[in-house]
């Protein structure tokens, strides 16, 4: 990750975003719940999701949408101003298998104390799926 | 054949405005570190930073007001998030959340039948009162769960 945050000008409409690969595992999903205090069975419970028809347990949504930051603080720096994010969920995804965020530029304006870019956001998932498809504003600093 | 019963009986429209009560939280650099070793970061890295990262934010597990649906509709899962956000926190400050229930609306022959979706919507406030964040997150019921996440229309 760079250190210091991108600014207005280094940044185009058009421009893609390195991608963020991740490969979370089960233990993973623990600490996120054990952070968040948050305890939904089908999260660490493999049993459970196998008598429910799934391959194994499920990566929580919000966990996704932390992959969006993630990618963006890679990416401009982590001192990103992050405005706005949202996040559809369209497919599961399970530990223990590669993750790919990515993110394309899709609109680049100056305001009056700060520049604003436009982002749309994806997961993509081993088989070239969008899992997690969404967009986002962040405020970067004028030139 | 598909059954078109609406599901927003009268007894789920009532449901729309019922609010959680507020709750206070504190922007904890601990659970910051925790966060970011679960995503793979380097915790002291995001602990030692003035303010707390952006994905703290989507860690907001944000207490959901119950609803009382039981029975045919026990499945749910978590299908869309959306966060603004007004200002970068503070490690150490205190914010309170105040959840509500902003609206019920159903879909009919989706990929899991007739489904049900709750959005709610989320308010956090800093010390002074003024407005840190918004969070509208939608839930989709149905009646019987293969597990899979499904975009809210």
């Amino acid at each position: 990750m760079s250190d210091s945050t991108l600014r207005l000008n280094d940044v185009h409409e058009g421009d893609r975003l390195p991608p963020l690969e991740k490969r979370f595992e089960l233990i993973d999903v623990v600490k996120w719940s054990g952070a968040t205090w948050t305890f939904v069975p089908i999260f660490y419970d493999r049993d459970l999701a196998r008598a429910q028809g799934l391959p194994d347990t499920l990566i929580p949504g919000p966990m996704k949408l932390a992959l969006f930051n993630l990618l963006l603080r890679q990416w401009a720096g982590p001192q990103v101003r992050v405005r706005n994010v949202r996040a559809a969920y369209r497919r599961p995804d399970t530990p223990n298998l590669p993750l790919a965020c990515h993110g394309l530029v899709t609109a680049v304006r100056r305001g009056e104390n700060a520049g604003e870019v436009d982002l749309e956001l994806w997961v993509e998932n081993v088989r070239g799926e969008r899992s997690v498809t969404g967009a986002a504003t962040i405020e970067l600093p004028l030139p | 054949m598909t059954d078109q019963r609406s599901l927003i009986t009268d007894d789920v429209r009532a449901m729309i405005g019922s609010e959680a009560a507020p709750r206070s939280l504190v922007i904890d650099p601990i659970v910051g570190r925790r966060l970011a070793e679960a995503l793979g970061e380097a915790p002291d890295a995001i602990a030692a930073a003035e303010f707390a990262p952006a994905f703290y934010f989507s860690a907001f597990e944000s207490f959901i007001p119950p609803t009382g649906i039981t029975g045919e509709l026990a499945s749910g899962v978590l299908a869309g998030d959306e966060w603004e956000q007004f200002r970068p926190l503070r490690w150490g400050e205190r914010i309170v959340s105040s959840g509500r229930i902003a609206d019920i609306y159903e879909r009919f022959g989706g990929r899991h039948g007739q489904t049900l979706y709750l959005r709610y919507e989320w308010r956090f406030t800093d010390e002074r009162g003024e407005l840190v964040a918004v969070s509208r997150r939608i839930f989709a019921r149905y009646a019987t769960s293969d597990g899979d996440d499904e975009e809210a229309p």
